[in-house]
């Protein structure tokens, strides 16, 4: 110990030694040597680390955690705190016993007193919105949720707030969180799209069509919905050829006939035609069900003699083997004017296979044009139950047995008013057929019609078309719809030209018999 | 001549103005004829090959709920397996469909189901009718839906951006969440015929211009709800919510007539509580002051903080008798434990199984060398790295791990089978053997009476069945939760589950499990049961109040704090306490109640076992006329709806209701004394004099309340055998309110004897 302390005496010395003369030397008292001093002060210095070190009510608190003594850790604290300690680390680890005992409404109490006094910490923020979540606090956690939005941006967050106003039917708030966190970069292509929906069914297109664009653009646009709302909002906003190009895009390596289908029926509506059109080539083959459209695309632009001619190459690359597609043959032949080519149509996928309607349409097509042969065989095919509803095939029916009384009966029960152009031909035909076979007068004719030789025999003069069925194709459907739809719009009805020969469909112009 | 048929007119006319004044203003009251059973059975259609088994069906998790709400049983059939003669489905009320994916023949179906509805079968259709809805079969399926009075017209409507609701019925729709802002695509149905209810109709545009989609409808023939617009599926949340009210829409859907309604979860004119625990746990320590220093079991702390301090509150008890089986690696102490709350008046004796079974499908097909093959895999997950390259290197090294490392043949977690695997998997065991373990623990001649699943608690039928041949209630599964976490009764279970033609009942509650995180915190999250005691009570009493945790809410303080939270109050709620097996009963016996309408207002309620409470809601102008009435105790009214006590000794319960206006025709002795609410269960009322005695059994004091003649006094007296155990007089207020508490203990039956002093 001598040693030592001759050691750390003479340590002090050479410490003390600068101070060895001058006025120190004459001032201080004899007893106070200077390697006195500088021990002391290393000995103060020394007691007050010592001090510092020592554990205070923090630690003490921790280490009574540590050991499980929470009560008494507790009571502690709550003295603090009712002397005035609000800091942080005393805040926390009150917090956390509340929450260890069960005591919700001071653990939230406190907790909420914590992020009051740290307004900008992120982990704080995101402790009490736990908090609030794990107790059910739905309005506090949503509160505290953008909150912490506020502070810093996440993607989680963002999409949690905008899943609980969703799920609650908070339209509003969810647009307008959905607009804060896109604002921010949100950029989950789910919300984007329903955003776009929600701008959609404000009336927003143009919004709608920029959510959708982005979403698009980064190759996130997957479902055909999505896909046909954005292209319906581009063409709403003029944008055509931008919606042609981006189908064509979706398409390109997936087949999907009834998005494209849908596409092109957008674009017809659009009066797009070409666009339409060259969507339809690219996007289909020959012989299926989206080139078939390339025809009722031709036949809605009133290109007939394309329209056929289209028909014909088509039927010969297709195997119609879906009975949806024989169908739109069927009505697109007929609508171009060729009920043989639809005929060949309906054999190709089966004549029992034919819906019944298109049947009922095919044989009185056949037959208004004298083709009698195809008539019958498509006449074989209709069922019963259905022939009993059609009085023209079956007065057709009856002319061919060679019953003209019967079939100028059910002719005469047919109330021919209501007859459109092709089947008032027909009818005319019929009953004209029944006269000349039972050689009686006429008993009863429309108000229009036109006795003698004028009548209609089915003979087709010069190559020129029959007209058969009303339009029944996918784009003339709908034509003739809209075109009812004007009709009852409109105040006064149009005065019907009348015909060139009275009972005779306009257009045709079969000359009379006997070559007057 | 017609003079004299003046009275007889006037008489009729009275007599219909009286009936229509029983008529609720909204139900259409169908009566065919008296003395007719009330068809209370819908046959539920799946695709077995996209809904594998019935308790995975929509209609399951979804639809059953209220479909038990409104008094109905589910029956459950595959489209897939042989369709039942449509000549044996009288016992039927209706059909329900839930269908969205492709059938395998839809043709077949459509073809059934046409049969089965042309007799009469309401016909109910959530989604479509039998998907893919070509067009080829858009005749027939036309045909179906003309039992509605709709028609399909084959087009689809993709794009809503244009469409607009034109009418909408608040009753039916946005009853969990308002209607989609943007509207879901759906397929273009119109009504057809003068006798459909549009409840949703929207206007959109369609291919012959616009049209007005009926998009929920129904109709004496049935009901339709077009797919998107029954439930909403938030994928940020990942929850689902009704946006349609499928109570309303039930109810008109399968005949809006009203007949008393088994309720499962009242008894006495108040609701049920029960109590049960999982013996998991039970021999972790515990970490909670107090209690940690002499290094307590957390099943003893239970029993000291949960279960001796609440002797009026019943609670059945699971053990897992593994747990006390040494050769398992189980802990001797835990017997002790066991006999000590076995031993408790209050604690009824069941069983978790013996060896804790987590994944029920693997023992229905149990192979134990593929057990042996997972536990040998098995790494438990917090084992150190140098425990695990230890491990790893003595396995290759083909030695066996020394016997004081961790046993492989107990499971710390549910990554293997079961808790405990050192013997083959023994059904027999499994179920009878466990509950002969826990008896032995209860002292002599008090039976086990329940088992408690475990695990994922999914039994396949070969389990429930050896219970069911021993008497033998069952419990658990379900897991249901009604807050702001699952906002929705979507997350409220049916009343059972069917598995095999076996029935495994549904606890009422959630356990602590989906509070904490799979247990891993935070522990306080029980706390949160209150907000689904909350709502499945009110505006619909759904559920009883079942306190369900498992032993190991003894380990951690917030836990052990949430529990004792919810014991205090139903200690304070006007509840009626009962034990887990007697709820069970109940349940179960839900489904073999019979209902019979004897006359216009009155029913016969028979076969119904333990159940005794029946339901009329939306009665606020209705009353029990108990003049007309048999075996019926009294009545409560709860949120608009009628409960009616019914007596466990009369078989064939007769209930007849009149209208509340009408003065309470007078009984033989005056105006009858009827129960209002009792904390304890009542039966066998026999009439004396003016009064009554009654048979009593229950937990706690017995509070009490009556409704009888104003200002009529009684003295009350509570009678074991010969020993009158508490007698005292009671007086009822000006309107005719006695209420009054008995002070005994009623966990032994007594008599309670009312005589009163008129």
């Amino acid at each position: 110990m001598i040693k030592i302390f001759k050691m750390h005496s003479g340590f002090a010395s050479t410490l003390a030694e600068p101070f060895a003369d001058g006025l120190f030397t004459r001032l201080a008292p004899a007893w106070l040597k200077p390697h006195i001093l500088v021990m002391g002060a290393i000995f103060a210095g020394a007691l007050a680390v010592g001090y510092l070190v020592l554990p205070g009510d923090g630690e003490r608190i921790a280490a009574l955690e540590r050991d499980g003594k929470n009560r008494q850790a507790l009571q502690i604290l709550e003295q603090r705190f009712a002397q005035g300690d609000r800091s942080q680390r005393s805040l926390f680890q009150l917090q956390r016993l509340y929450e260890h005992f069960g005591d919700l409404a001071k653990a939230k109490q406190t907790l909420e007193m914590l992020a009051s006094l740290r307004p900008r910490d992120p982990q704080v923020q995101r402790q009490l919105a736990q908090f609030y979540k794990l107790t059910q606090n739905e309005p506090a956690y949503l509160a505290a949720l953008k909150g912490q939005l506020d502070i810093r941006y996440s993607e989680p967050l963002c999409k949690e707030l905008i899943g609980i106003h969703r799920l609650n039917g908070n339209f509003a708030e969810e647009q307008s969180s959905m607009k804060e966190c896109q604002q921010k970069g949100y950029r989950r292509p789910d919300d984007i799209i329903r955003f776009a929906y929600l701008m959609a069914a404000d009336g927003d297109l143009a919004q709608a069509s920029n959510l959708l664009r982005s979403v698009d653009d980064r190759r996130r646009l997957k479902v055909d919905r999505d896909r046909l709302l954005f292209f319906t909002a581009l063409l709403s906003a003029g944008q055509a050829e931008e919606a042609q190009k981006r189908a064509l895009r979706w398409l390109k390596g997936s087949r999907d006939d009834v998005l494209v289908l849908l596409l092109i029926d957008n674009l017809a509506k659009e009066k797009r035609h070409d666009l339409a059109i060259t969507l339809a080539r690219e996007a289909g083959a020959p012989g299926d069900s989206v080139s078939l459209a390339v025809a009722e695309l031709m036949l809605d632009r009133e290109e007939v003699v394309a329209a056929r001619s289209y028909l014909k190459g088509w039927l010969e690359a297709a195997k119609i083997r879906d009975p949806d597609l024989a169908q739109r043959f069927v009505a697109a032949a007929l609508d171009a004017e060729d009920p043989e080519l639809a005929f060949n149509g309906a054999k190709s996928f089966g004549l029992s296979r034919v819906g019944q309607g298109e049947l009922v349409t095919l044989a009185e097509s056949l037959r208004a044009i004298g083709e009698v042969k195809l008539f019958q065989q498509v006449r074989e095919a209709i069922d019963i139950n259905t022939l009993k509803d059609h009085p023209l095939l079956l007065a057709a029916d009856a002319v061919d047995q060679g019953s003209p009384e019967a079939a100028r009966q059910l002719l005469s029960r047919v109330q021919v008013d209501g007859l459109d152009e092709w089947r008032l031909a027909l009818w005319a035909q019929l009953m004209e057929s029944a006269r000349q076979r039972a050689m009686v007068p006429d008993l009863q004719r429309p108000a229009n019609a036109q006795t003698g030789p004028a009548a209609v025999t089915g003979v087709r003069p010069g190559g020129r078309r029959f007209k058969a069925a009303p339009s029944r194709s996918r784009y003339a459907k709908r034509r003739s719809q809209q075109q009812q739809q004007q009709q009852t719009q409109q105040a006064q009805p149009q005065p019907k030209a009348p015909p060139l020969i009275p009972g005779v469909p306009k257009g045709m112009q079969f000359p009379p018999l006997g070559g007057q | 001549m017609f003079q004299s048929w003046r009275p007889l007119v006037l008489g009729i006319a009275l007599w219909l103005a009286a009936v229509a004044s029983l008529v609720p203003p909204v139900a259409a009251l169908e009566i065919e004829f008296s003395g007719r059973i009330v068809k209370r059975d819908i046959l539920a259609l799946y695709d077995g090959r996209r809904e594998r088994v019935p308790s995975e069906t929509r209609i399951h998790k979804f639809a059953e709920l209220p479909l038990n709400y409104l008094g109905y049983r589910v029956v459950y059939h595959d489209v897939n397996s042989t369709l039942p003669d449509p000549s044996s489905l009288d016992r039927y009320r209706g059909v329900l469909t839930w269908l969205i994916e492709p059938l395998r023949r839809p043709d077949t179906f459509v073809d059934w189901l046409d049969q089965a509805t042309a007799r009469g079968l309401k016909l109910v259709i959530l989604g479509e009718v039998a998907p893919p809805e070509s067009g080829v079969l858009l005749p027939k399926i036309n045909r179906l839906l003309g039992r509605i009075g709709l028609e399909h017209t084959g087009e689809y409507i993709d794009l809503t951006w244009q469409a607009f609701v034109a009418e909408q019925n608040p009753d039916f729709v946005g009853f969990e969440r308002p209607l989609d802002k943007v509207l879901p695509g759906f397929p273009l149905v119109l009504a057809k015929g003068s006798e459909v209810q549009q409840h949703l109709v929207v206007d959109a545009p369609a291919a012959g211009g616009r049209a007005k989609a009926a998009l929920i409808a129904t109709s004496p023939g049935g009901g339709y709800a077009s797919l998107s617009y029954t439930i909403f599926y938030e994928p940020n949340t990942d929850r689902v919510r009704w946006t349609l009210n499928p109570f309303a829409f039930f109810k008109a859907a399968f005949g809006a007539e009203r007949f008393p309604v088994p309720d499962t979860t009242t008894l006495s004119g108040r609701r049920i509580y029960f109590s049960h625990i999982d013996g998991d746990g039970w021999n972790n320590l515990t970490e909670i002051e107090g209690h940690r220093d002499a290094q307590r079991l957390s099943a003893e702390v239970i029993s000291r903080e949960a279960i001796q301090p609440y002797p009026d509150l019943p609670v059945s008890v699971g053990l897992i008798a593994g747990d006390t089986d040494i050769e398992l690696g189980g802990n001797p102490a835990a017997r002790t434990i066991a006999r000590t709350l076995f031993g408790m008046p209050q604690v009824e004796v069941a069983s978790h199984t013996y060896t804790h079974p987590y994944d029920w499908q693997f023992f229905q097909f149990y192979d134990r060398q593929a057990e042996l093959a997972k536990v040998e895999q098995y790494q438990p997950p917090d084992i150190s790295m140098r425990e695990r390259f230890t491990r790893t290197i003595t396995t290759m090294a083909r030695k066996e791990l020394p016997a004081d490392r961790f046993d492989k043949y107990v499971a710390t977690t549910d990554d293997l089978p079961r808790t405990y695997l050192r013997k083959p998997f023994d059904l027999d065991l499994e179920m009878l053997g466990s509950l002969a373990v826990a008896e032995s623990l209860a002292p002599a001649g008090k039976r086990a009476k329940i088992m408690l699943w475990s695990g994922d608690t999914t039994p396949f039928p070969e389990a429930i069945q050896k219970l069911r041949k021993a008497g033998i209630q069952n419990l658990n599964g379900g897991d249901s939760r009604l807050d702001r976490e699952y906002p929705s009764i979507t997350y409220v279970p049916p009343i059972s589950r069917l598995t095999g033609g076996e029935r495994q009942i549904y606890s009422g509650n959630s356990n602590e499990n989906t509070y904490t995180n799979d247990w891993t915190g935070p522990y306080y999250g029980y706390f949160m049961l209150e907000h689904t005691l909350t709502n499945t009570e009110r505006p619909r009493r759904l559920k009883p109040f079942n306190l369900y945790y498992h032993m190991y809410s003894g380990e951690k303080t917030s836990a052990l704090a949430s529990v004792k939270h919810f014991l205090d109050i139903a200690r304070k709620s006007a509840v009626v306490p009962t034990t887990a097996s007697h709820y069970a009963r109940i349940a179960d016996d839900f489904f073999v109640t019979e209902i019979e309408q004897v006359d216009l207002f009155s029913w016969a309620v028979t076969g119904r076992g333990a159940l005794q409470t029946v339901r009329f809601d939306a009665a606020e102008q209705l009353a029990v006329d108990f003049g007309r009435s048999t075996g019926v105790f009294g009545a409560n009214r709860h949120e608009g709806a009628l409960l009616v006590t019914l007596d466990p000794a009369v078989e064939r319960a007769i209930v007849t209701l009149r209208s509340r206006a009408d003065a309470e025709p007078p009984s033989p002795s005056g105006t009858a004394t009827t129960l209002v609410e009792s904390r304890w269960m009542l039966s066998r009322q026999i009439a004396e004099g003016c009064g009554f005695r009654t048979d009593a059994q229950g937990f706690g004091p017995g509070e009490m309340i009556w409704q009888t003649k104003a200002g009529r006094s009684f003295t009350v007296a509570a009678e074991r055998g010969t020993q009158i155990l508490h007698e005292g007089p009671v007086v009822a207020d000006a309107n005719g309110r006695l209420q009054f508490t008995i002070p005994v203990e009623a966990i032994e039956p007594l008599t309670i004897r009312m005589r009163c002093n008129d």
